[in-house]
Parts: C-alpha cells; structure tokens; sequence
C-alpha cells in the first residue's frame, strides 16, 4: 500500500495523474478530485490520502470530503480525530475511507465514499471541518474493507488511517 | 483439528458485519489478534464477555493490536448487537455452520440453534497460536489482564524494537 497527493479543485490541474470530474448532488458541476503520486512535489493544497481510495472499480460514487480550510489542520492525534476515528469504526462502514494528511503530523481531512447518499451522511469528520458532498461517476473510486478493528492509530508516521500494515511487514 | 499452543488456525473464509466477505489472515495482518469464538448475541455469557473486550478495546486501539468475534449469527445481526455493544472491531458471521465441526468448535449442549462453543484465542501473525481459553464454562475465559499479558508476550516477540537498549 502507499499514499497519493489528492486535491478538489475547480479547474483540472493539468500536471494530474489522474482526475475524475465531481457533480453537486442536484447534478450540477463541482469541479474535479485530481491526484499525483508521493514521489510528487506536494501540489497546492493537495493532501496525502491512501491510494486505495483511486483504484476504481467500485460502485461508491457518492461522496463526502471534509477539509480543514486554509490549508491548515489539526494533529492527527487530537482527541477530536481519534474520536472522530473511533465513531467510523463503529457506525457501518461506507465502503471507502480515508484520512487525509497535510503533512506526517497533521490531520487535513477526511474522504469517504458510498454507493448511496445515506452512506456518506453521517460523517465523523463533519463534526471537524466543513465538508462538501457530492457524487462522481461509478467506477471511479475504489472499495476499501473495513479495517479490522479496533485500531485508530497509524502504521507509521505520514500514512494515512486506516492503512494497517508497517513497511516490509510480512502477515 | 488441532488448536493447541503453536498450531495455526484455518484461513476461515467468512462475511463479516457488513456482508463482505473476508479472509481471516487477511484480518490478523502482521499484528496480535484475539479470535473469539461465541455463542451468540442471546447467550448472557458471551454479552458479558463482550462488554470486557468493549473495556479492553480502548487499550488495544493504540497497540497495535486487533479483535475478531465469530458467531452463527447472521450478519446483520452481528452488526445490531456489535452497534448495542459500542464494540469498533470485526465480526464475522457463519450462519451456515461451515466451520463448526471443521474447527470441532460445535456446542453439543445447544441442539437447537448449534452455535459455536465458546472458545479464545490469540494469534501470532501467519493465524498461528499463541494462547487459548475454552470459554464453554464461564470462568474458563480469558480475563483482560491475562488477555494484556498474552499480547505483551507476542507483541514483545514480533517487535525487533521491543527491548531497551542494551550497553
């Protein structure tokens, strides 16, 4: 597993890897979710998010993004995230999630995703940071088994939850 | 089957609380694991010792450290009584009693809904046995202290940055 820079932006970056366009859910255009790889220069704004979210494949297109404006974040070990974290794990899982980092520390957002829209409604990460929902097209997104529980701490530092395994572990 | 000390238990095969299905090597990963064979939501014994996992699940959250419970309930049974309990770790659901005689792991006292008998254990990574309770009497479960010893040991074992520096 690894970890990819992601954005949702208005315009399409042109120096993306990859880009899916985003609709408000009346239907209406919402800009674009635009990724790059680690090894990437951090793009303005973009967050670390785990990669297996951009697989695609997966029938989850409604969508709920919670970002910390400004740029700016709280630290990932804030007793808000991990209770944020602790009520994900709890309630059904959607289907995708996952954390999003501004830098090893710092928590940016979250971004989860649903194959309907009473999937993603009840956000954990809302109750941190204004969120947007909206849907992409199916296909898009990649699933993402519930982690096993009851974990809400990374596996090393700079990855996002809920990736769970170390570098170079063997299971 | 045997699932003594060092033993390795089956790859079970099973859906979990949601209705995906999941591989039960793929849910240990490379971290300590408690595997925890139950009756069933009715039974007040297993509630009783799930609400001591519900306890303990605040430690195990922070170390690296995971819980499996396994029942013949159907999954969105699993999922109600994993919501009622407050518990954040997996279920897995084997309503067609696909293991119970695989695993010898049937209770012979209950002919009516032929659940699983009670039984625990913790598993090293690779689902190999570390320790085991039979749980079909109460008091033959694991307490949380006996649970926190046994992932000390496996967690000391598999950690190469377990010990102090030495001179």
């Amino acid at each position: 597993m690894t970890w990819c820079w992601l954005s949702h932006a208005d315009v399409e970056p042109g120096d993306a890897t990859g880009t899916v366009s985003t609709r408000a859910p009346d239907g209406t255009r919402a800009g674009v979710l635009a990724w790059w790889p680690k090894e990437a220069q951090r793009p303005e704004g973009a967050l670390r998010v785990d990669h297996r979210v951009l697989l695609g494949g997966s029938d989850h297109t409604w969508v709920s993004l919670v970002v910390v404006p400004g740029g700016r974040g709280v630290a990932f070990d804030d007793g808000a995230v991990t209770g944020a974290l602790r009520r994900r794990l709890a309630q059904p899982w959607p289907g995708t999630c996952s954390t999003l980092l501004v830098d090893w520390a710092t928590f940016g957002g979250a971004i989860t995703a649903g194959a309907d829209e009473r999937s993603v409604a009840d956000d954990p990460f809302a109750r941190l940071a204004p969120r947007t929902l909206f849907r992409v097209p199916a296909g898009s997104l990649g699933a993402m088994r519930a982690p096993t529980g009851p974990g809400v701490t990374r596996y090393g530092s700079g990855n996002p939850w809920p990736w769970d395994r170390y570098a170079g572990q063997v299971s | 089957m045997d699932l003594t000390a060092g033993s390795t238990l089956p790859d079970l095969e099973l859906a979990d609380h949601t209705g995906a299905m999941r591989t039960l090597g793929a849910l240990v990963g490379g971290d300590p694991t408690l595997v925890h064979f139950h009756r069933g939501w009715w039974c007040p014994k297993e509630q009783t010792f799930l609400r001591l996992l519900v306890e303990l699940q605040d430690e195990a959250e922070v170390a690296y450290t995971r819980f499996v419970s396994i029942s013949v309930d159907a999954p969105e049974v699993s999922a109600a009584f994993r919501a009622g309990l407050g518990a954040r770790w997996t279920f897995l659901s084997d309503p067609d009693r696909r293991y119970l005689d695989v695993l010898g792991l049937r209770e012979t006292t209950d002919t009516m809904f032929n659940p699983y008998r009670p039984a625990s254990f913790v598993l090293r990574p690779g689902r190999v046995v570390h320790r085991h309770w039979n749980g079909y009497w109460f008091w033959g479960r694991p307490t949380a202290e006996e649970l926190r010893q046994a992932f000390r040991e496996v967690t000391r074992e598999i950690r190469d940055d377990w010990e102090v520096p030495s001179a």
